[in-house]
């Protein structure tokens, strides 16, 4: 209990009770005049005390002696009456309490007595003064004139008035020192208020601003004294602060700039792994603005959590970054994370990291990351790498296709260049309108020459034709009975794109220069047959065979190496759908005459991607129906008497009747031939391989302009196969029996 | 003097051979000396020179933790151990691997750019464990000190 006012003053107080400057000062003040107060008070009251009664005393040894002298008459004629009136009238006039007189010398009870009697009746024998508490009995001897005594008086006075005098003497005394005390203490404490603790309370207040970041806040500094230097000096110090803050304002400035316009993002990690301390723009950029205190593992591996290596691999290393001594900081630098990939603006960015170690006092305080997107250095390199290797492919691709026969993609540059030549005609014929017929034809022409185009690996033209098949895709989709109207812009773009396409053959016919072992003379080379020479060479020299048999001969292409390039691209293409397809050739050796070897390799390019499209089914639908996962499409030549007929056949035997006679509006029956009409499909939806329906279409068309036709004959889940046989064979009682194709 | 870059070594154990194919390409590409095996048992021969196994738990017919325990049970312990890792995509086993016996886990499992990614950073790690504690395995010391003199010159 003893503590619980203390606690409470504490409490009230604070934990350690302050009292201010101006307090302590008062309380000083106070302490000291009210010592010098009680000294002067007692000083005072005991001068005034004595002086009263010395003063008291020296009057009645003043009246003693007088009365001595006056009654010395009756002592000497022994008047006892008359010595009694003397001393009556000196106890009245006197205030004396009492007064005796003695005759003779001899001791003995008082010849006279008036007022209050003594202690001791005895007669005084020593002349003098004595007090006896607040009486004092002042005693004279009585001489005759000869000087002789003859006899002595004692008066005796009483101190009370002169003590009641003392006491309100003293009351005043008291007082007035009180109030010069008071008055003195408060023209102290005035004054020191005035001149030592505001001056220090206002240099207080204007520290306290100072530390809270206000430099603007002076105090006055007029005095002389140690206060005005106290606060010069105060002032001096707060414009050195100012100055020592601006300057390093201005060097904060200048690290800002060079850190915000720095193309790394810069932050710096403590041995807890979290960011601490100022950060660039760029990292802020990077990372996120939520940068302080913030995990590096979180900003380098968002997402991922404690059993991810890449996080636990970071933790190890930034503990070994800390614990190491930093001379050992490049083997510790060697083991950081170099990269990192974050998602920002919708896209991931890939970040290149490397670490700096701030070393104080011999150890790494702090490791500084220094962060650079170099998404677009990485993109343009990997372009650069695409580039080359596409290139080098397109090379390694031209040179295989050379090594089957040049011939091949010689026919092709000339056939694309015949394509692309004829839609230009027929779109700068039709002029602003392009009628069906012509969109038709234009859109076929494309088409066939894309597909050969993509076997051949003319990648770039095929997407440029690609690109040109939709632009007519959609002329088609416009089209009134009239045609597709086209406004100037439309006709400026679709030139535009013919004429990029063109480019892109003459690009791709440069690339098989370029890969050609005999330069550009491979475009104007062909293959004949050495047997046909020699058959030349013998009519030559001895007239025999026909000139126009063997010219026939010599200028028929084989059948293998027309189709060879499409039977080489078919299983990449089957892959890209998900599909295994393996391919058969039969009658390589077989001669293609020359009007249809001029168009069979695009013809062979589009029925195999028909049939890899819509053909040959994914593993899955084949295991469903009890086929190999791998389907298998065969390329066939056979010579018959009517003439050499082709087929591309494939073993799945997914022929939509209905889904054709439905979109053809036919009958199922009709569908192997319905399957021609331009724009009729199986697909609800047109890809890179198939789709748009005009594939069948084209292919019936080119092959008539040559004297052939197109058919097709399907078993259901067995096979499809298209022949191309010759025209006059076809509009015959089938001079090809249809067993002629079978296997 | 340098020294010549060791290669790490490590031991992949899978059920499937499209699978352990693919895992084999992927490694061999980044640097590693791969050893890919359907086999689950005569792989204790490869562990002296091993420094990762990498394991698929979820083998048909075949008990993931016996293969584990065997192959652990031949292997010798502390720093200088082959380090045995689960290689799942099954987020619930990778959180027990610890209970299960595994000194890790590489997760994705068919990532394969994911997979390249984890096992440098668990490479590093092991550097890095070597680092703070540079007694504690000489094998991988020596592979450090490649690593380090590598990468000293690609910068």
């Amino acid at each position: 209990m003893r503590g619980l006012p203390v606690r409470l003053w504490q409490r009230l107080m604070g934990a350690r009770p302050r009292l201010t400057l101006g307090a302590r000062l008062a309380v000083s003040t106070c302490a000291l005049l009210a010592l010098f107060a009680v000294g002067a008070v007692i000083q005072m009251t005991a001068t005034e005390r004595d002086r009263r009664f010395e003063a008291r005393i020296s009057a009645g040894q003043a009246t003693a002696d007088l009365y001595a002298e006056l009654l010395r008459p009756p002592l000497v004629f022994e008047d006892p009456k008359t010595a009694e009136d003397e001393l009556t009238a000196l106890v009245r006039t006197h205030g004396a309490i009492g007064a005796d007189a003695w005759l003779g010398t001899a001791p003995g009870r008082p010849f006279a007595h008036v007022g209050a009697s003594g202690a001791d009746e005895a007669m005084p024998t020593v002349p003098g003064v004595a007090t006896r508490g607040r009486v004092v009995e002042i005693t004279r001897t009585i001489v005759d004139p000869d000087g002789a005594p003859i006899g002595a008086l004692r008066l005796r006075l009483s101190l009370e008035a002169d003590e009641h005098a003392f006491v309100q003497a003293r009351e005043r005394i008291l007082a007035t020192t009180c109030g010069v005390a008071a008055a003195l203490g408060l023209a102290l404490l005035f004054s020191v208020r005035r001149m030592v603790v505001l001056p220090l309370a206002r240099l207080a207040r204007a520290a306290r601003s100072v530390a809270a970041g206000d430099f603007s806040v002076r105090v006055p500094a007029t005095g002389r004294d140690e206060i005005g230097a106290l606060s010069q000096a105060y002032n001096d110090m707060v414009g050195s602060l100012v100055d020592r803050d601006q300057r390093l304002a201005a060097v904060d400035a200048h690290l800002r700039d060079l850190l915000d316009n720095m193309r790394q993002g810069v932050l710096a990690v403590d041995r807890e792994g979290r960011v601490a301390g100022e950060t660039s723009r760029e990292a802020r950029a990077l990372f996120g603005d939520t940068l302080d205190r913030a995990w590096l593992r979180d900003l380098l591996y968002p997402g991922r959590d404690e059993l991810d290596l890449d996080v636990i691999a970071l933790g190890e290393w930034i503990a070994a970054a800390f614990e190491l001594p930093p001379e050992r900081w490049a083997e510790c630098e060697a083991l950081a994370p170099r990269t990192a990939t974050v998602a920002r603006g919708g896209g991931q960015r890939l970040i290149d990291l490397e670490f700096r170690p701030v070393v104080r006092d011999g150890v790494v305080a702090r490791v500084l990351l220094l962060a650079r997107d170099v998404t677009r250095e990485h993109e343009l390199e990997e372009q650069v790498r695409e580039h080359e290797r596409d290139h080098a492919r397109r090379l390694a691709s031209m040179r295989r296709l050379l090594a089957g026969g040049a011939q091949i993609v010689v026919s092709f540059v000339a056939a694309a260049r015949d394509g692309l030549g004829r839609v230009a005609e027929l779109v700068r014929a039709a002029g602003g309108t392009l009628p069906p017929a012509v969109i038709d034809e234009a859109f076929q022409l494309v088409h066939v020459v894309k597909g050969e185009a993509r076997a051949c690996d003319f990648d770039v033209l095929a997407e440029r034709l690609h690109a040109l098949e939709d632009v007519f895709d959609q002329f088609r989709a416009r089209a009134t009975g009239a045609g597709c109207v086209l406004n100037g812009s439309e006709v400026a773009d679709l030139a535009k794109e013919l004429e990029l396409a063109t480019a892109a053959l003459e690009q791709g016919v440069e690339t098989l220069v370029q890969a050609s072992p005999v330069g550009r003379a491979v475009l104007d080379q062909i293959t004949v047959q050495r047997s046909d020479l020699d058959a030349l060479g013998a009519y030559v020299a001895h007239g025999e065979g026909s000139l126009a048999e063997i010219q026939a001969r010599l200028a028929a292409r084989p059948f293998g190496e027309l189709v060879g390039h499409a039977a080489d691209a078919a299983p990449a293409w089957a892959a890209a759908s998900g599909k295994q397809v393996c391919v058969e050739v039969e009658g390589r050796e077989l001669g293609v005459p020359p009007a249809l070897a001029a168009v069979l390799p695009a013809l062979v390019v589009q029925l195999m991607r028909n049939a890899v499209a819509h053909g040959v089914g994914t593993p899955e639908e084949r295991a469903e129906r009890g086929k190999e996962p791998r389907g298998t499409i065969r390329i066939v030549a056979r010579a018959t008497p009517a003439g050499p007929v082709f087929a591309v056949e494939d073993d799945g035997g997914l022929f939509d009747e209905e889904a054709i006679a439905a979109r053809a509006g036919g009958q199922r029956s009709e569908a192997a031939e319905l399957a021609f009409a331009a724009g009729v499909s199986s697909r609800s939806h047109a890809d890179e391989l198939a789709g748009r329906g005009m594939g069948l279409a084209a292919v019936r068309r080119a092959s008539r302009r040559v004297g052939y036709d197109a058919r097709l004959e399907y078993e259901r889940d067995r096979f499809v196969r298209v022949c191309i046989a010759p025209w006059r064979a076809e509009r015959g009682a089938r001079a090809v029996p249809r067993q002629a194709m079978g296997a | 003097m340098m020294v010549a870059r060791k290669p790490w070594k490590i031991l992949v154990i899978d059920d499937s051979e499209v699978m352990l194919a693919r895992i084999k390409r992927t490694l061999l590409a980044e640097g590693y000396d791969v050893v890919a095996t359907t086999h689950v048992v005569g792989n204790a021969r490869y562990l002296p020179t091993v420094d990762l196994v990498l394991i698929d738990y979820h083998m048909p017919g075949i008990d993931g933790r016996s293969v584990l325990e065997s192959l652990r049970s031949v292997s010798t312990t502390g720093p200088r151990a082959c380090k045995f890792y689960v290689y799942t995509s099954d987020a619930a086993m990778a959180s027990r691997y610890a209970e299960l016996g595994f000194d890790g886990v590489v997760r994705d499992k068919g990532d394969f750019v994911q997979l390249a990614s984890q096992l440098k950073a668990f490479f590093r790690l092991r550097a890095l464990q070597t680092l703070r504690d540079p007694g504690s395995c000489d094998r991988v010391k020596v592979v450090d000190d490649a690593l380090v003199q590598e990468a000293r010159r690609a910068k």
